[in-house]
Parts: C-alpha cells; sequence; structure tokens
C-alpha cells in the first residue's frame, strides 16, 4: 500500500527522495520503494525518517 | 606431482586475495536495509540455481551411459559458476541493489563493457582455433575449458553491462511524482 503521507510529508519539507534518502543515509530508491508501498522498512530507518520530517511514527506509518 | 602442488598453491593465494578484497569492499561499500534484504533473496536464487543445473549435469551423467570427457564437464563446471553469477548480479542490478550506496554506475558499466569485450575476442579466437584444426583429447583438455570460461565470461560481463545500462535509463526515466 502506497505511502501517501511520507510523500506529502516529505513534500512539505521541500525534500526530494534524494534528500530525505541522503538525511536518513539510505539509497534513493529505498525511499522511492517505501513510499510506494514496495518495502516495509525497519522501526530504526522509520524512526530515522520521522526525525529527519519531524514527524511521529503514527503520523506517518500508522495506518489509517 | 610438483604441477598439482603448484596449482593449489595458486588457488590458496587467489582465495585469499578475494577475501581480503571482499572484506576491504565491505569496510567501503554501504549497502542499506532494502539493499542488504534484496541482495540475500539474490544469493538464495542464485544458490538453488547452481543446484539445478549441477543436478541437471549429474542426472545427464548418469543416464547418459558412458561418462561425460573430463574437459566438457570442467567446461559444464565453469558456465554454472559464472551463470550463478550473472544470475545474481542482474537480479541484484534489477532491484537497485548491486551498487551501494554513492558508488558511480557509469565506471561499472564501462568495466563490464571492456572486461566483456576482451572476453568476447578470447572466446572467437578459441573457438576458430577448435574448429579449424585437428585435434586430440590433450588438445581439447586445454581449450575446451578455457573456450568454455571465455564463453562464460562473456555472457556474464555483456549481460551485467546490458542490465546496468536498461538500469540507467530506467532511473533517468522514472520519476518522483
Amino acid at each position: 500500500m502506497k505511502n501517501l503521507k511520507l510523500k506529502s510529508a516529505r513534500a512539505a519539507k521541500d525534500l526530494s527522495q534524494e534528500d530525505l534518502a541522503r538525511i536518513c543515509e539510505v539509497s534513493r530508491q529505498t525511499i522511492s520503494a517505501i513510499e510506494k508501498g514496495d518495502y516495509n522498512p525497519t522501526i530504526k530507518l522509520c524512526i530515522s525518517i520521522c526525525k529527519a520530517l519531524d514527524k511521529s511514527l503514527d503520523e506517518l506509518f500508522w495506518e489509517d | 606431482m610438483f604441477e598439482k602442488i603448484l596449482a593449489l598453491a595458486i588457488y590458496v593465494v587467489i582465495v585469499v586475495v578475494l577475501w581480503v578484497i571482499v572484506k576491504k569492499r565491505k569496510k567501503d561499500t554501504n549497502f542499506d536495509e532494502m539493499q542488504e534484504k534484496v541482495r540475500a533473496e539474490g544469493y538464495k536464487i542464485a544458490f538453488f540455481s547452481v543446484l539445478a543445473m549441477l543436478t541437471g549435469i549429474i542426472i545427464y551423467d548418469v543416464i547418459a551411459g558412458e561418462a561425460l570427457p573430463q574437459y566438457v564437464l570442467s567446461g559444464l563446471l565453469i558456465v554454472v559458476v559464472m551463470l550463478s553469477f550473472t544470475i545474481w548480479g542482474i537480479y541484484c542490478i534489477r532491484h537497485d541493489s548491486f551498487f551501494g550506496i554513492g558508488q558511480d554506475w557509469k565506471t561499472y558499466l564501462c568495466i563490464c563493457i571492456v572486461v566483456g569485450a576482451i572476453h568476447c575476442s578470447s572466446f572467437v579466437s578459441e573457438f576458430v582455433r577448435i574448429i579449424s584444426t585437428e585435434h586430440d583429447e590433450a588438445f581439447m583438455h586445454l581449450f575446451f575449458a578455457k573456450a568454455a570460461s571465455s564463453a562464460a565470461m562473456t555472457v556474464t560481463f555483456l549481460s551485467m553491462a546490458v542490465a546496468i545500462a536498461i538500469k540507467m535509463i530506467a532511473s533517468k526515466k522514472e520519476s518522483e511524482d
């Protein structure tokens, strides 16, 4: 399932996938796969993404 | 006897050198969690591919009635090894996990093309030599495995070059939105 919350939070911060990947020390393709719903990140990566986007885990990764 | 010991010593040196290169590469190259997962799946697929190919060779050898010549078996084993590496390499390239974070794809593309071309020319010359001259079993022992090795390396490097090129084009076209 696509993660549109992550995508919109990233856009709100004016960050490209490349920028967010660099901050979280992963590849751009990993961020792309998470947004497309093709990959489920570990909790460690989820926390890293939340810190980069100033959001909580619920806001980005909890299912509606 | 001396040649066998020398061959074994060369093999040990090659294994040690490869181990050192892999250890150094592990320090310098970073793969993220998704890439590690994909690479592990690639190893699994390559492993089962090796099992399937070796099983096929064994079954053929058993039911064929006569044992495969030594030089044919050597050539087949080389092909099995290189094919399994090709399968793993192309799977990782397709799923963005062959290159570590920050690695330059273009360098690897150039290397694959050059090495593939070198092995292709080597294979062509070995093949021409095999088909154009009268040969005995000793000749075949010497050149068949070499020709198989060159052919397998050509397929490996050129197919990986194609996979890298396709991936580079697809990545450029891929839009974030």
